[in-house]
């Protein structure tokens, strides 16, 4: 009797798995039961069918037959664009955001895009051929030439091809979409056509921002780029110049074009033009001497102490039959003394462009400014006229003018900035009445620097507008320093404190921090409480300047920034 | 060759064991082309063809049952199989399983039991699924009490 209701017990259990089991395979034999769970499986796509299908399968990372280019990034939604690190690291040294192209550190965290969208969420950009097949790159760097493109330098490691195959489940047709990863060194193209060339995945891209579309090149603008002009017509101007991250672009520079030589990139044909004489390199200090106007007129100085270079240049009026004519050389002041040329420079309008010379009289040396205009146009020609010839400047605006901030240009006045040894200066020059018509100045003490420790507390400016310039500044604070953020605003003579922290410490590097279209302070700082690392915005708030609520949090956590590139 | 060594495996604890009276021992044939070899409440079985399963049966219970006036043996236990075949790269399964013995002819017994399964094999993924066996299996008992 026992052993009948043992009999029942388990024939009734057995029944209750039987129907509370999502899938039931039936067989005769345990073998039975297990070809049946295989066959589920080739249903649903999981299991090859046959020995040859799997062994094909086997055989495939050899023998990939790829030759997929890189065709599209997702950038839907992206607010910011940034390079981090693809996996999480906390032990590498904390990088700085640095406005749109400078490298924070050399370390060699293989990196990817990411995107930071409106809503603040974080995304990982993904960059497809054109099949949909996404690949895996480390990124060197992005350069933002303008809200229209950026220019990013990356190599390609490998690429997940997505299969798509269609079966039947339970009657209905499903697609079922699987992706397998292919590093290059199993790309069939990589190893017979080409041999094993590594170098042949670094490339270079110009990449639209509006959808995305990757556009493959050479010499675009890189990482070790300071100036890059647009015209009217959408070229983009910019010296050929060493990147600081991608140092196997130089090594591809050695048998093209010079180092030094000014470069067009027309986005039209995505074609990349050299616009400076043959021959001549652009010297690269803290700026590089040239400047192009927005009709494509360009000027530029071919080494220190030579006279400088300008083209005049000829357009229809939709820019479709662009031309350079030829150079003409135009001297630079001269004295007694050995003279050197300052730079070119074009208004906040890019409407002319403008020489600006030192040249000395009398017997005091190099006290004089002269000013000179460069204005040409398809409807005007071009003609050089001599706008002013400014006399008693102060004697250090006129050493160092090519070292300084051009906040405004116009016809009538150049508004600057410059910083030194003990103030910050903003000279107005006076173009109409030769003569430096305004100047304010700030001592570092104003902020309670030590003059003598100056370059520990004055941590950076950024040029909001014409009239307003926000410095960051270092000080001892109550246990811990406290960083200061003032808005200086030198026509009114006026300035504010506008947010000051000792709870983050904003990361090195420069620019120290960026500016936002709202005039919002963006910068990457670390929580001293909790040693992470954050993206701030902050709102400046002269009445309440320390009130915490002043900042947002584009983003928390240990995810290392190197550059952050506003795209809208 | 897994085949092989199963093989010399039942011929040496054949030939092993005939000389151990105190061991319950059997060997036989299972319905799904297969051989096993039992040695008191272990059994190890090959069944091969594709795809080949190898594994090891544990009988912890056995009983005597009347069932309508005739003698039969319970059994219950556990099983855990390695599956082999060509179009995997690996897979296992096991299950608990119940059923019934009977001496049909002399030492050869005749056994039948339903198991409930699990299995996890690996073609291009990983694939698992739930259900259910018949085994049927003849064996000959060469040593102990059977």
């Amino acid at each position: 009797m026992k052993n009948k209701l043992l009999i029942i017990i388990f024939t009734i259990t057995s029944l209750f798995f039987v129907s509370h089991i999502y899938s039931f395979q039936f067989g005769v034999g345990t073998r039975g039961f297990v070809k049946k769970v295989i066959e589920k499986g080739q249903e649903e796509g999981k299991i090859p069918k046959t020995k040859e299908e799997k062994e094909k399968e086997k055989g495939e990372p050899n023998t990939i037959n790829y030759t997929g280019k890189l065709d599209k990034l997702d950038l839907s939604q992206a607010k910011y664009l940034f390079l981090a690190p693809k996996s999480t690291s906390t032990t590498s040294p904390s990088p700085s955001i640095k406005g749109a192209i400078y490298k924070a550190d050399m370390t060699q965290t293989e990196k990817t895009v990411f995107k930071m969208k409106e809503n603040g969420d974080i995304e990982e950009v993904n960059i497809y051929d054109e099949q949909g097949n996404r690949f895996d790159v480390n990124v060197y760097y992005i350069v933002k030439l303008s809200t229209e493109f950026i220019s990013v330098a990356l190599e390609i490691k490998g690429v997940w091809i997505v299969t798509t195959t269609t079966q039947v489940v339970n009657g209905s047709t499903q697609v079922v979409t699987t992706e397998q990863y292919f590093p290059v060194s199993q790309w069939q193209t990589s190893i017979s056509t080409m041999g094993w060339n590594y170098s042949q995945y670094k490339k270079q891209y110009l990449v639209r921002l509006e959808d995305g579309a990757v556009f493959e090149g050479r010499y675009l603008p890189n990482d070790g780029n300071k100036k890059i002009y647009q015209d009217m017509y959408g070229n983009y101007y910019y010296i050929l110049a060493w990147s600081n991250s991608a140092w196997w672009l130089n090594y591809g520079y050695g048998t093209g074009i010079q180092q030094g030589s000014l470069l067009k990139l027309n986005t039209q044909n995505m074609s990349v033009q050299v616009v400076s004489a043959q021959g001549d390199t652009i010297p690269s200090y803290d700026v590089e001497a040239f400047a192009v106007d927005k009709y494509g007129n360009l000027a530029y100085l071919p080494m220190i102490g030579s006279d400088y270079k300008y083209r005049k240049t000829t357009a229809t009026v939709d820019g479709s039959s662009i031309e350079h004519k030829g150079f003409f050389n135009y001297p630079i002041g001269s004295s007694n003394y050995a003279v050197v040329g300052l730079l070119p420079i074009v208004d906040i309008n890019c409407d002319g462009i403008y020489f600006v010379d030192r040249v000395s009289e009398g017997e005091y040396g190099l006290k004089n400014l002269r000013v000179r205009k460069l204005e040409c146009n398809y409807n005007t020609g071009y003609e050089i006229k001599i706008t002013s010839n400014v006399g008693s400047v102060y004697y250090e605006i006129v050493n160092s003018l090519s070292y300084s901030k051009i906040l405004s240009i116009g016809d009538k006045e150049i508004s600057l900035l410059k910083t030194t040894y003990g103030k910050i200066l903003f000279p107005t020059i006076d173009l109409v009445n030769v003569t430096t018509s305004y100047y304010y100045e700030v001592n570092y003490s104003t902020f309670g620097i030590d003059y003598n420790n100056f370059s520990n507390g004055f941590l950076g400016y950024q040029v909001v507008s014409s009239t307003e310039v926000y410095v960051l500044i270092k000080t001892q604070g109550q246990g811990r320093d406290r960083y200061t953020f003032y808005a200086i605003y030198p026509k009114e003579e006026r300035i504010e404190k506008v947010f000051y922290t000792e709870k983050y410490e904003p990361s090195k590097g420069w620019p120290p921090f960026s500016v936002d279209e709202n005039g919002n302070i963006i910068i990457t700082a670390t929580d001293l409480d909790t040693g992470t690392k954050n993206v701030l915005k902050i709102t400046p708030n002269p009445d309440d300047p320390g009130n915490p609520n002043n900042i947002t949090f584009l983003q928390q956590g240990n995810v290392e920034i190197y550059y952050l590139v506003r795209v809208y | 060759m897994i085949k092989k060594l199963i093989f010399l495996l039942i011929l040496t604890l054949l030939i092993s064991t005939t000389y151990v009276e105190s061991l319950q021992i059997g060997f036989g044939w299972t319905l799904d082309t297969g051989l096993h070899i039992r040695v008191n409440k272990f059994e190890l079985q090959g069944v091969f063809g594709e795809p080949s399963i190898y594994g090891l049966r544990f009988y912890p219970i056995n009983k005597d049952v009347n069932i309508i006036g005739k003698e039969f043996n319970f059994y219950s236990g556990v099983e855990a199989n390695y599956v082999s075949s060509e179009v995997l790269d690996w897979g296992y399964t096991a299950g608990i399983f119940a059923g019934l013995d009977k001496a049909i002819f002399k030492k050869l017994h005749l056994s039948l039991d339903l198991g409930v399964f699990f299995s996890t094999v690996k073609g291009w993924e990983e694939f698992s699924d739930w259900g259910a066996a018949i085994n049927t299996k003849l064996t000959w008992y060469i040593g102990g009490k059977k």
